[in-house]
C-alpha cells in the first residue's frame, strides 16, 4: 500500500508562492545590474535602411544600445532566429536594438528615441496566400498514408467533407519571459525562463561558440510557460551580448507586448477532412489534410492531422500536410501541440458524421474503438477509454441528451451537448537524478528538469518519499539548473514518466548501497538477504518478512562510517514499451447554454474523464486538468491573434484585447480519472496529462454549440459576433 | 517631495510623482512580491492594498499598481505582499486557504490572487460566496483554470462570519489576516496627512495635463508620464463627492466607480447598479477610475460616458486657480453630450477640468447593456443606457407613456453617442412593440459603426438593436 503516491498532498512550493518569495527569472537581485529594453521592428518585411541612436544614446542613464551594427555574431548554425544579426527584417516585431540603461524606465524613454528608416518589401502575412512547402517529419517520422484513402472514400456509402480553421494563438503564460545575464571572464551565467535549461546552455554555449561547462543556466521558478520557454528564445542571447559589451550583468524582460513576437505561438491551422462511412456507423476512410502557417525562414510542423491514426479503427487512412510560409515569426509547440488543432477538426467532423448517420456521437465513438493500435497493430499498453467514455456520459447525464439540435432549452437560453475525445502519447525520455541521503535522515534530489506549474517539485518528492520511505518534509528537490544531472526538457507531459522513474530507480540504488552495508555487518540482521527481501520504509531498512527486523538509516550509514549515501542515476524507457503503444486518453462532455440574441455563449458544464495511468496526487492532478479545460474554452470560444495583413502585424497584443479565459467565464468543470494499471509505460504505471486534458475541449464545445444552434462552427473562436 | 506609509515603513521620497508604485516597490524596495504581468492593468499580478483615512478610518482597497502614479500613493497605507505575511513563518488563513485548495500552481499570479482575497477578508462587503468570487474579478490566472482559487475564496466566506462590534480592519487584524502594525496605520496616516495635502490642492503651476486614477494615461503612455509634469486630481478632497438634493444629484469629478457602488444614493436610484457596473473592468480598476477620466478619455466605448449621457449630465469644467489662495477663477458648466466635438476632441481648452458632474433625479426608469468578448474584464464592443421617465409610471403589461427619453450608445460611432433623434422620438410616445421598432429605424440613421477587433460594421448595428430591445425586455418585460 503506498503511502504518499495516490495521496493527496499540497503543493510543497505552496509557501514560497503564496508569500511572493518564489523568485522567477528576472527576481535575482544582482548587484550592478543594467536594464535592457528591446525595440522592435514596424515592418514585416523588408530591411533597415538606416537607424539612428544618436538621440537616444543622448538620454541619461543609457549606456549602451546594440543594434545589427554592433551586436556580436552569433556562432550558431541553428536557422531558428536570432536577434541584431542583419539589416534584414523577416517579420513584424522583430527586435532592431536592444537599449541598456541604468534603469528600465530609462531604457524604454530612450527606445523610443530611436529613428527607423526601412526599404519596405512586400509581405505575406495571410497563410491562405502563403507559398507553401511540404511539412518537415516530426518526432515520430513522417506518417505514411494507410490503405488507400481516396479509393475507399469514394466507394463509402456516407461521405462527410469539411474545412476548419484555428487562428494563431499565444501562450500568454502570466509571467512575461526574462532573463539576467552575467559573465565572469570567459563564462556565461544566466537566470532564464526555461523549461528545459539544458537546452539554452547549449543554444548559448553554441552562439557563443564557447564549451558548454562554461555556460550555466538556472530557472528555479517558473510562471507558467505551455510550450513558450521549450525552445531558447531570442532574448537570453542578445542579454548575454549586451553583458559581455558593457561588461555588466544585463537584465532583459519582455512587455507583454513583446511576448506576441518574441516566443513563438500556436501556429494557424487550415484543415479539411474527409471520412467515408457505412450506414451503419463504420468508419472507411479518412482523409485529414492540414496545413499550419511557419516563418519564411523556418520550418516549425507539428502534425496536427496525426491525431487521429491511433484512435479509431478505419483501414484507410492519409494525413497530407504542409506549411505555409509567412512573413510572421516563427511557431512553436503550444500546450497539447498539434493535437488539440487535429482534434478540433476529426472530432467535430465525427460529429458531422453522426448527424449525418443519426447515431448519438457517443455511440458512434465506440462503434470505431480501436483495440488495438490501427496503425501497427500493436497492443495497447493500457487503453480504459472505454471506461472513460461510460463513466463520463454517466456523470454528465448524457443518456438524457435528444440527438436533435435546438430541442433543449432552459428558458432564453438554448441548451447544447457536445462530447468530443483527446488522447495524447505516453512518452518518456531518458533523465538522470542525484540522490543524497544523510545520516540525520534528511535527503537532498537535483536533477536538471523544471516545473512551470504542474507541481513537479511536489511529485518528484512524493516519489522520492514513497520509496525511500521518509517524510517528503525532509526531502529536499532542486531543479532548473545546469549545474544538476540531465533531464528532459519539461513537455510533451513526460516529465513525472522520465524523472519521476529516475527517483524511483535512484531509491532503489540507495536501498542496494544501504543493504550491501547491513550485509558486511558482523552478526547482520539481514544476512542472506536479496534486493527484494528488503524494503525501505518509516525512515527504515527492514525485511518484508519481519518488519521488526530493521536499521534506521542513521544506525547502518553510521555502521559504514559514512555521512552519506549518494547516488547518481539514469533511467531509461523500457525496452518492453516497444511491443505496446502507449497513449493516455479520455472522454470530455460539455454543456454550452447560448442566447442567440446577443450571442452569447457560457460554457455551463464540463465533465471530463482521463486515463492516464496511475495518479500520483490527485489534489494537484485535478488542478491542472481543470486548467487545460479551461485552455480549451479560451481556444474554443474567446482566445484569437489578429493580424492586420495590410502591415503584416499582430494587433492583439495585450490581455485587454487577447482574451484569455477569465474567472466569470467559467463555470461547472469536474474532472474524474479512471486509473489504469501499467506495468509497461514505466515502473511508475504513469502517463502525462498537462496536455491531454485540453485535446477534446475546443471540438466538444463546437459539437456542443451545434447542438444548441444547429449552426456549425468551423472556425474558431466562436464568438458573439460570428454567431448572431 | 511625497509621503506615504509602504507596509511597516514611512517613505519620504523625491521621485516624480508620475513614476508608478510598482517600479518603486520593484526596483526602488526590491519587494519583488509584487508581480508584472503586463502593466497595463489587465492581469492583476501587481495589486496592492491601498488605506485611506475616510471618516476618520483606513479603508482599504485594490489596485493595480503599474497603473498607479506615487502621487496617487502620498498620505496613504500601501501594502504589498510583503507587508502581509507573518513573521513567525505561518500562513494568513488566505494564503493557507490557496495553498491547501491547490490554488497556485505555476504561482505568478498567486500573490495578486492573495491580495485580492486579503482586501475581501478586510473590506466591510457580505462575506458571500458571490462576493468571494467578485473580489478576485480583477485577477488573470492562466494555470488552475480558477477553480482551485475559487474554492479557496468560499473557504473564506464560512469562516469571517460577520462581527457585530468591530469593524472589518480589527477583525482582520485579530485573526491574524493582516499583522498588528495595521493597528497603527490610522494614527500614522492622521498625522502624515498634513504635509501631504499640500500636493493635493491645484495651486501648483498650471498644469497642462491632468492625472486622476491614471488607467487611461499610464496605458496609452507609460513611458512619458513617469516624467510628466501632470496635476493629480484624484486626492483633491473637493472633487470626491457624492451630494443629493431634491431635484439633483451632484459628483465630484474624482469619483471612482467603486464609490458609485458603495453610494446610498446610486443603489436607491439605480436599483441593478451591481449587476450593471460589474460588467466595468474589474475591482482594483474600478476602485482607481474616475468619471472624469472616463469622460475625458473619450473612448467611443467608454461604459461610465453611456451612463451619464443617458442621464443626460451636465458636466462643470474649471481652470486652476492662478494664485495659490484663490478660488477657482473660472468655471462653466457644459451638457456631456455636447462635449464630445469629434475622435478624441473635446469643447475644453487644455487647462480646463473637469470639476463636477450632475444629473436630475426625474427618471422612473435606468437601464445599461453591455456585450464584450469575454464575460467581464473587457471592453465593450457596443454598450447604451437609456433613462426613461413615463407616466403614469410603468409597470409590466400597463400602458403608459413616456414623458422624457435619454439614450446613449457606445462602439458605433467615432465619439460616445448621445442618440438625439432616438430620444426626441421617444418623448411623447406609448411604450410599446410599434415604439420600439420604429426607434430601431431612427437609432440606425444616427450611428455609424466602424469594422475593427471588437466586430464588424453590421455585426455592431445588430447588437446595438438587440441591446435596445434589452432595455425594454429589461424594463417592462416588453419584447419585439
Ligand atoms: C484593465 C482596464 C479595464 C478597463 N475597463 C474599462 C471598462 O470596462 N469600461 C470603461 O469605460 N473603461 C474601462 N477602462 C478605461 C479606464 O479605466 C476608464 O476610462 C477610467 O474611467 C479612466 O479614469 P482615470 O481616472 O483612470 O483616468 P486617467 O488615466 O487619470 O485620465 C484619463 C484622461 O482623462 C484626463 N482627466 C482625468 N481627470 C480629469 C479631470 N478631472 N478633468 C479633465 N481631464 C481629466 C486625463 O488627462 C487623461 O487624458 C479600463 C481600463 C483598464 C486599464
Ligand atoms: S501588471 Fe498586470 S495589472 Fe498590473
Ligand atoms: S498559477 Fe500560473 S497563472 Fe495562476
Amino acid at each position: 500500500m503506498a503511502k504518499y503516491i495516490g495521496k493527496e498532498m499540497s503543493r510543497v512550493d505552496g509557501f514560497a508562492k503564496v508569500t511572493g518569495q518564489a523568485k522567477y527569472a528576472s527576481e535575482y537581485k544582482i548587484p550592478n545590474v543594467a536594464y535592457g529594453y528591446i525595440a522592435q521592428s514596424e515592418i514585416a518585411k523588408g530591411s533597415i535602411k538606416s537607424i539612428d541612436t544618436s538621440e537616444a544614446e543622448k538620454q541619461s542613464g543609457v549606456l549602451k544600445i546594440l543594434t545589427h551594427l554592433n551586436c556580436p555574431k552569433t556562432k550558431s548554425k541553428d536557422e531558428a532566429f536570432a536577434a541584431l544579426q542583419s539589416d534584414k527584417i523577416v517579420f513584424s516585431g522583430q527586435p532592431i536594438a536592444l537599449v541598456i540603461a541604468e534603469t528600465f524606465e530609462q531604457a524604454r524613454f530612450a527606445a523610443r528615441l530611436i529613428k527607423t528608416e526601412y526599404l519596405k518589401a512586400e509581405h505575406v502575412t495571410e497563410a491562405e496566400k502563403a507559398p507553401t512547402v511540404e511539412a518537415p517529419a516530426g518526432f515520430f517520422g513522417k506518417p505514411k498514408p494507410r490503405g488507400d484513402a481516396n479509393t475507399a472514400f469514394e466507394k463509402s456509402e456516407v461521405k462527410i467533407e469539411a474545412e476548419y480553421t484555428i487562428p494563431i494563438e499565444h501562450h500568454n503564460a502570466m509571467e512575461p519571459h526574462a532573463a539576467i545575464a552575467m559573465w565572469d571572464g570567459g563564462k556565461l551565467m544566466v537566470f532564464d525562463k526555461s523549461q528545459g535549461v539544458g537546452t539554452v546552455q547549449g543554444h548559448l554555449a553554441e552562439s557563443f561558440g564557447i564549451p558548454k561547462e562554461n555556460v550555466s543556466v538556472s530557472s528555479e521558478f517558473v510562471g507558467g510557460a505551455f510550450g513558450s520557454a521549450l525552445n531558447p528564445n531570442y532574448y537570453s542571447f542578445i542579454a548575454a551580448c549586451a553583458a559581455r559589451e558593457i561588461n555588466r550583468p544585463v537584465k532583459l524582460n519582455y512587455t507583454r507586448r513583446q511576448m506576441f513576437t518574441g516566443n513563438g505561438y500556436r501556429p494557424y491551422t487550415w484543415q479539411k477532412v474527409r471520412i467515408g462511412a457505412s450506414r451503419d456507423g463504420k468508419l472507411q476512410s479518412i482523409i485529414h489534410e492540414a496545413v499550419g502557417n511557419t516563418s519564411s525562414f523556418e520550418n516549425f510542423g507539428e502534425n496536427p492531422n496525426s491525431f487521429g491514426r491511433t484512435l479509431y479503427k478505419c483501414e484507410n487512412y492519409d494525413t497530407p500536410y504542409r506549411l505555409a510560409k509567412t512573413d510572421l515569426p516563427t511557431p512553436t509547440w503550444m500546450r497539447a501541440p498539434g493535437a488539440v488543432s487535429g482534434a478540433f477538426a476529426l472530432e467535430s467532423a465525427l460529429d458531422e458524421l453522426a448527424y449525418e448517420l443519426n447515431i448519438d456521437p457517443l455511440e458512434l465513438r465506440m462503434i470505431n474503438y480501436a483495440e488495438t493500435d490501427p496503425e501497427t497493430g500493436k497492443p495497447f499498453s493500457s487503453k480504459a477509454l472505454m471506461e472513460c467514455f461510460k463513466t463520463g456520459a454517466k456523470k454528465f447525464g448524457w443518456e438524457k441528451r435528444k440527438m436533435e439540435p435546438r430541442s433543449m432549452r432552459d428558458g432564453r437560453w438554448l441548451v447544447g451537448w457536445g462530447t468530443a475525445t483527446g488522447l495524447w502519447g505516453a512518452y518518456q525520455a531518458p533523465a538522470t537524478m542525484k540522490m543524497t541521503v544523510r545520516k540525520d535522515g534528511s535527503v537532498y534530489i537535483g536533477s536538471a528538469t523544471a516545473d512551470i506549474g504542474p507541481g513537479t517539485y511536489t511529485v518528484i518528492t512524493m516519489i522520492a518519499a514513497e520509496y525511500l520511505g521518509i517524510e517528503p518534509d525532509k526531502i529536499k528537490f532542486e531543479l532548473g539548473d545546469t549545474k544538476l544531472p540531465n533531464a528532459p526538457m519539461q513537455g510533451g507531459s513526460l516529465t513525472v514518466a522520465s524523472v519521476g522513474t529516475a527517483a524511483h530507480g535512484a531509491a532503489g540504488q540507495i536501498k542496494q548501497k544501504l543493504l550491501e552495508i547491513v550485509l558486511k555487518m558482523k552478526n547482520s540482521p539481514m544476512a542472506d538477504a536479496k534486493i527484494d527481501d528488503v524494503e525501505l520504509a518509516d525512515g527504515v531498512l527492514r525485511t518484508k518478512k519481519d518488519k521488526g527486523n530493521s536499521l534506521t538509516i542513521g544506525q547502518i550509514l553510521q555502521e559504514g562510517g559514512l555521512d552519506e549515501v549518494s547516488v547518481t542515476h539514469t533511467s531509461m524507457p523500457g525496452k518492453e514499451r516497444g511491443q505496446y503503444t502507449t497513449q493516455a486518453h479520455g472522454a470530455q462532455f460539455v454543456e454550452v447554454k447560448v442566447d442567440e440574441e446577443l450571442g452569447i455563449i457560457k460554457v455551463t458544464r464540463v465533465m471530463e474523464a482521463t486515463a492516464c495511468g496511475r495518479i500520483m496526487n490527485p489534489k494537484t492532478s485535478h488542478s491542472q486538468e481543470m486548467g487545460g479545460v479551461v485552455g480549451g474554452i479560451g481556444m474554443a470560444l474567446t482566445e484569437i491573434t489578429e493580424i492586420d495583413h495590410r502591415y503584416g502585424r499582430m494587433t492583439t497584443t495585450d490581455l485587454a484585447s487577447y482574451h484569455v479565459p477569465s474567472h466569470a467565464d467559467i463555470h461547472e468543470i469536474e474532472t474524474e480519472f479512471v486509473e489504469e494499471i501499467d506495468t509497461v509505460v514505466n515502473p511508475l504505471g504513469v502517463k502525462g496529462m498537462g496536455e491531454l486534458c485540453l485535446v477534446g475541449i475546443p471540438a466538444a464545445i463546437a459539437n456542443a454549440v451545434f447542438h444548441a444552434t444547429g449552426k456549425r462552427f468551423r472556425d474558431l473562436p466562436i464568438t458573439p459576433d460570428k454567431l448572431i | 517631495m511625497i509621503r506615504f506609509i509602504l507596509n511597516n515603513q514611512t517613505i519620504e521620497t523625491e521621485l516624480p510623482k508620475g513614476f508608478t508604485v510598482l517600479d518603486f516597490v520593484r526596483y526602488r524596495k526590491n519587494l519583488k512580491g509584487t508581480k508584472i504581468g503586463c502593466r497595463e492593468g489587465d492581469c492583476g499580478a501587481c495589486t496592492v492594498l491601498v488605506g485611506e483615512l475616510i471618516d476618520k478610518k483606513v479603508k482599504y482597497r485594490t489596485q493595480t499598481s503599474c497603473l498607479m502614479p506615487l502621487a496617487n500613493a502620498a498620505g496613504k497605507h500601501i501594502v504589498t505582499i510583503e507587508g502581509i505575511n507573518k513573521e513567525n513563518g505561518e500562513l494568513t488563513e488566505v494564503q493557507q486557504a490557496l495553498v491547501d485548495e491547490s490554488g497556485t500552481q505555476c504561482g505568478f499570479c498567486t500573490v495578486g490572487f492573495v491580495m485580492s482575497l486579503t482586501n475581501f477578508c478586510l473590506d466591510e462587503t457580505p462575506k458571500t460566496n458571490e462576493m468571494a468570487v467578485s473580489a478576485i474579478d480583477g485577477n488573470i490566472c492562466r494555470c488552475t483554470g480558477y477553480k482551485s482559487i475559487e474554492r479557496a475564496a468560499m473557504k473564506l466566506c464560512d469562516k469571517s462570519e460577520p462581527s457585530a462590534v468591530a469593524d472589518g480592519l480589527s477583525c482582520a487584524i485579530e485573526k491574524e489576516i493582516v499583522p498588528e502594525y495595521f493597528k497603527d496605520i490610522n494614527f500614522r496616516l492622521k498625522v502624515m496627512s498634513e504635509p501631504a495635502a499640500l500636493n493635493r490642492s491645484l495651486q501648483q503651476t498650471v498644469p497642462t495635463r491632468f492625472v486622476s486614477g491614471g488607467t487611461d494615461l499610464y496605458v496609452q503612455r507609460p513611458e512619458v508620464m513617469v516624467h510628466a509634469e501632470a496635476e493629480s486630481l484624484f486626492d483633491n478632497t473637493e472633487l470626491r463627492f457624492i451630494k443629493e438634493s431634491d431635484d439633483f444629484v451632484e459628483l465630484g469629478a474624482s469619483v471612482v466607480v467603486t464609490d458609485l457602488l458603495e453610494s446610498e444614493v446610486f443603489n436607491r436610484l439605480f436599483p441593478n447598479l451591481y449587476k450593471h457596473l460589474k460588467l466595468v473592468s474589474s475591482t482594483p480598476i474600478r476602485n482607481m477610475a474616475t468619471l472624469a477620466g472616463n469622460f475625458v478619455n473619450a473612448s467611443p466605448i467608454g461604459d461610465m460616458t453611456a451612463w451619464f449621457l443617458a442621464l443626460n449630465a451636465q458636466i462643470e469644467l474649471s481652470k486652476p486657480p492662478a494664485s495659490a489662495d484663490g478660488r477657482t477663477a473660472q468655471t462653466r458648466n457644459i451638457a456631456l453630450k455636447d462635449f464630445y466635438l469629434g475622435y478624441k476632441q473635446l469643447a475644453k481648452s487644455d487647462d480646463e477640468f473637469i470639476s463636477k458632474i450632475r444629473f436630475r433625479k426625474n427618471f422612473t426608469n435606468f437601464n445599461f447593456e453591455k456585450v464584450c468578448k469575454r464575460t467581464y474584464l473587457d471592453i465593450a464592443s457596443v454598450n447604451t443606457a437609456i433613462s426613461l421617465r413615463s407616466e403614469p409610471p410603468a409597470s409590466a403589461g400597463g400602458s403608459s407613456v413616456i414623458t422624457k427619453a435619454h439614450v446613449s450608445a457606445g462602439g458605433v460611432a467615432p465619439i460616445p453617442l448621445y442618440l438625439r433623434k432616438t430620444s426626441e422620438f421617444l418623448r411623447g410616445r406609448e411604450i410599446s412593440q410599434e415604439t420600439i421598432a420604429e426607434a430601431h429605424e431612427i437609432i440606425q440613421t444616427e450611428i455609424a459603426p466602424i469594422s475593427d477587433v471588437r466586430g464588424a460594421e453590421n455585426y455592431k448595428r445588430l447588437l446595438l438593436r438587440q441591446l435596445f430591445t434589452a432595455h425594454f425586455v429589461e424594463l417592462f418585460n416588453i419584447k419585439p
